[in-house]
């Protein structure tokens, strides 16, 4: 196995240097193709330089000079950032402030709103009651009078009318016993004398 | 105090004993007694004992103001006529008095009535505690209250005056 695969690899390595003598016999006897190998040899040689200067040193002191002018940006970029977000929360301290505010004036507008109106209400229905209490007061005082008026005059007119009764008790029982018939006839006489003209004509009249 | 009473003639006058229809009935029932009595007599045989009625004064006050004989039969029968038709015929008044009236009151009440109203008025007499002071009277279709107490009606506007006065 082994040999076959040494033979293999001898094999395979005469191949590929004919391979190239081949192509290098090629490339030297066509002059275009020497042109462009020329050009491609600029090429190549510009690379190989660029990969001399931009050697790791200088990309290093890039890389450094960038880091450090990264970090002056962000550095720059960080203090704009504070100031911003120093005015931005001034700005928001005064905004919240003045919303806070507004909000609160507005809230406290509607609270005096709020308790004019229920002091408004209160004062209306106060009103409303004192009208009416006064409107009752003055319905029971008149009504008080009239009762009192109307009690007075039935006091009165019951006094008026039982008077002759009452000083004719009065009189019956102060001299009731000192007035004898006797005593009376000259006042029962002056009566009947001056009933006297009305008794004559029922007289006649049912006679 | 009186006025002057309307001319009337009278040619029968009852006495002021007779002072309402109860009287008048007792003088007719009377008087009729005492006529029987004079019939009778006329009729039994002579000599019997018999007793007459008596009548009293009023009657004999009667005959005597008319000057009528009672032991003659046709006056006699006349006055009986004439208290009957009395009886039925003469206006009547009723007074009432808180307490019984005395006889001697009733006369002069009488007397007056007679005086001024008609000459054969009847009286009749009745109580009427509620009167007290006064008197009440009623004839055929009135009634006058002559009652304290009515003339205390009448002038109680002079009392309340009076109180009011008082009361300022």
């Amino acid at each position: 196995m082994q040999d076959w695969l040494s033979t293999i690899l001898i094999v395979g390595s005469l191949i590929s240097a004919t391979l190239a003598f081949i192509w290098v016999a090629l490339r030297l006897g066509n002059p275009a193709a020497a042109e462009e190998d020329k050009t491609d040899s600029y090429a190549s040689a510009a690379d190989i330089e660029v990969e001399h200067i931009f050697n790791d040193e200088f990309r290093e002191e890039l890389r450094n000079r960038g880091r450090l002018h990264f970090e002056k940006i962000i550095g720059e970029n960080a203090m704009f950032l504070q100031q911003d977000l120093r005015l931005t929360t001034s700005q928001v301290n005064e905004y919240m402030k003045q919303e806070i505010t507004k909000t609160l004036q507005d809230a406290f507008v509607k609270y005096e709103e709020t308790i004019q109106d229920a002091k408004d209400q209160a004062l209306e229905s106060i009103s409303k009651t004192q009208v009416a209490v006064e409107q009752q007061r003055e319905l029971m005082e008149k009504q008080l009078k009239e009762v009192m008026e109307q009690e007075k005059k039935r006091i009165v007119e019951r006094f008026e009318n039982n008077m002759a009764d009452i000083v004719n008790h009065y009189v019956l029982n102060a001299i009731g016993n000192q007035i004898s018939l006797d005593d009376q006839l000259e006042y029962i006489l002056a009566e009947l004398e001056s009933n006297k003209k009305d008794m004559v004509k029922d007289i006649e009249s049912g006679a | 105090m009186s006025e002057k009473p309307k001319t009337r003639k009278v040619t029968f006058r009852l006495p002021n004993q007779i002072i309402g229809s109860v009287e008048l009935i007792r003088i007719i029932r009377e008087l009729e007694k005492l006529d029987d009595f004079l019939y009778q007599a006329n009729l039994r045989t002579p000599g019997t004992p018999t007793t007459p009625p008596k009548y009293s004064k009023t009657l004999d006050e009667l005959a005597e103001i008319n000057q009528i004989s009672l032991l003659k039969e046709v006056e006699r029968k006349k006055l009986i006529e004439v208290l009957k038709k009395l009886e039925n015929e003469a206006p009547a008044m009723h007074i009432s008095f808180a307490v019984e009236p005395s006889i001697s009151f009733m006369q002069k009440i009488v007397d007056w009535s007679r005086e001024q109203l008609h000459p054969y008025i009847m009286v009749n007499v009745g109580l009427q505690p509620s009167v007290v002071v006064g008197c009440e009277v009623r004839t055929t279709n009135k009634i006058f209250d002559m009652s304290l107490r009515n003339r205390f009606k009448d002038k109680r506007k002079i009392l309340i005056e009076e109180l009011e006065k008082a009361n300022g």
